[in-house]
């Protein structure tokens, strides 16, 4: 069965690595006083990636390209994957022209260094979010390359929900590139925000885990609520590492209150969860563990799980979830889709998975 | 079973846009009269049971699309909005005017004649 992995964390570089990729007065900060960090006063266990891929194997350090093809492509019979990388250097930094200048430098590089080295290696691109000029900028200067095939966008309680109209701009260059959005959880990012969980401040990262998918909950009503999807209607926006369980809950009330307080957003021309079916796809890890494993097929049945659920391996982060995985999972689920049809679609990758079909919104009108 | 007309209220009885209520037998109907209009569908919300024709008549409100200014629709039919939960129905065709139109309300035809109306049940 071919596999598409819908979220690969690579690392970050080291300075040595990257810092010719990155333009002044940048450079010269970082080179002397390293990247600047938000911290969320969260600690994860041991660095947050598994522990049995901290040391060289077979001679391939865990930094370089070459490992994830051994370890993960070449073991899993991994067809294609989705380099999404590690958020820290960028996400919840508030100043746009800094974090868009590193956004341009990892992209370089990982252009560059990682995505020559293995064909079966896709890149997501980082731009600054919080500054979408910026980021429509960066979308149209990488947007095109066949193998950028997403846009990153990191999620917590943001400063400004995503269906406001502050980011439409970055929806509709994203649109245009035919590339979809792959939201991402951003622990480092929530201090920089308004909280780590809908509560208020995670006191651990136990916490703060357990509550990612509350994020989700309110982002995509912000989205649909706020039109994006009837003003875009070709976006596409994959949430990961949410699970899948909490989806019931929100369409179902989305729709039933939509009932009554449709006047209020009288935009939209079709109930809220048509647009989540149409437009948004959700990964599986880290996949719920229901003490009876029935309730979790009930549950992805519920949401037509075989149309929107997308497979992801988080590797090489701890709670890592092997392909082996779903089909013990979800039993009566088609794998097909969920192990790479959906993703092939959602990221428009041709029947070789080796890059994108069509690189324009109006290619595909 | 074969309709029939059955005499309803006066027409004097109906004030612009405030429900009037019926009863023939347990069957309840809203009588309201709009623009000249007097439509009539039964008082009993499809969603919850709601008594409806003790909600609202309202004009819906439209919008030219996302980040437009919604603004109200003179031209298209009226609605009620059921006191409950606040679903809304197309006095005209008793569909729901969400984007999924179902489940809808009965509505009956009405006729006026010499100062009466009549409801066909």
């Amino acid at each position: 069965m071919q596999i598409i992995d819908c979220d690969i964390h690579q690392p970050n570089p080291t300075h040595e690595e990257w810092l010719e990729f990155l333009d002044e007065p940048y450079r010269t900060e970082v080179a002397r006083y390293g990247p600047r960090r938000v911290n969320s006063g969260l600690r994860f266990e041991e660095g947050g990636s598994r522990w049995d891929l901290q040391e060289p194997i077979n001679g391939i350090r865990p930094s370089e390209p070459a490992f994830y093809s051994t370890q993960l492509f070449d073991r899993y019979g991994i067809q294609a994957g989705l380099l999404s990388g590690n958020n820290g250097l960028v996400a919840g930094i508030p100043d746009p022209d800094y974090v868009e200048a590193l956004a341009r430098a990892l992209n370089d590089y990982y252009l560059e260094r990682w995505i020559p080295a293995d064909p079966r290696f896709n890149l997501s691109l980082r731009v600054a979010q919080q500054d979408p000029a910026e980021a429509v900028r960066e979308i149209d200067r990488l947007g095109d390359h066949p193998r950028v095939v997403s846009v990153s966008v990191f999620v917590t309680a943001n400063r400004i929900a995503f269906g406001e109209r502050f980011y439409w701009p970055l929806y509709e260059a994203a649109q245009r590139h035919n590339l979809p959005l792959h939201f991402h959880p951003s622990t480092t990012a929530v201090i920089a925000n308004a909280a780590s969980t809908a509560a208020g401040m995670a006191t651990t990262y136990l916490e703060s885990h357990v509550c990612l998918p509350q994020f989700y909950m309110a982002q995509v009503a912000s989205m649909v609520l706020n039109g994006v999807f009837e003003k875009f209607p070709r976006l596409r926006v994959g949430l990961i590492e949410g699970g899948i369980s909490w989806l019931p809950h929100l369409l179902w009330r989305m729709d039933s209150e939509f009932r009554g307080l449709r006047q209020q957003v009288p935009f939209l021309k079709r109930m809220p969860s048509e647009y989540v079916r149409s437009n948004v796809r959700l990964a599986t890890q880290p996949l719920e563990e229901p003490d009876n494993p029935k309730y979790l097929g009930q549950i992805f049945d519920m949401v037509g799980g075989d149309d929107i659920v997308m497979y992801a391996s988080d590797f090489p982060h701890w709670d890592f979830d092997e392909p082996d995985r779903i089909g013990r999972a979800l039993p009566g689920a088609d794998l097909d889709k969920i192990m790479h049809g959906n993703a092939a679609e959602f990221f428009n990758l041709g029947d070789d998975l080796t890059k994108r079909t069509t690189l324009h919104a109006q290619d595909v009108a | 079973m074969p309709k029939t007309w059955r005499e309803a209220c006066r027409v004097d009885d109906l004030t612009e846009d405030v429900p009037h209520i019926v009863a023939f037998d347990a069957l309840e109907i809203g009588l309201i009269k709009h623009r000249g209009t007097i439509y009539a569908l039964r008082n009993r919300c499809t969603h919850a049971g709601a008594p409806l024709c003790k909600g609202r008549i309202v004009t819906p409100i439209v919008s030219d699309g996302p980040g437009q200014r919604p603004r109200f629709d003179h031209d298209a039919p009226p609605a009620i909005s059921c006191p409950w939960h606040h679903w809304r129905f197309d006095l005209a065709t008793g569909r729901s005017l969400a984007p999924v139109p179902k489940p809808t309300v009965r509505t009956y035809e009405t006729k006026i004649d010499d100062g009466w109306v009549y409801l066909c049940l």
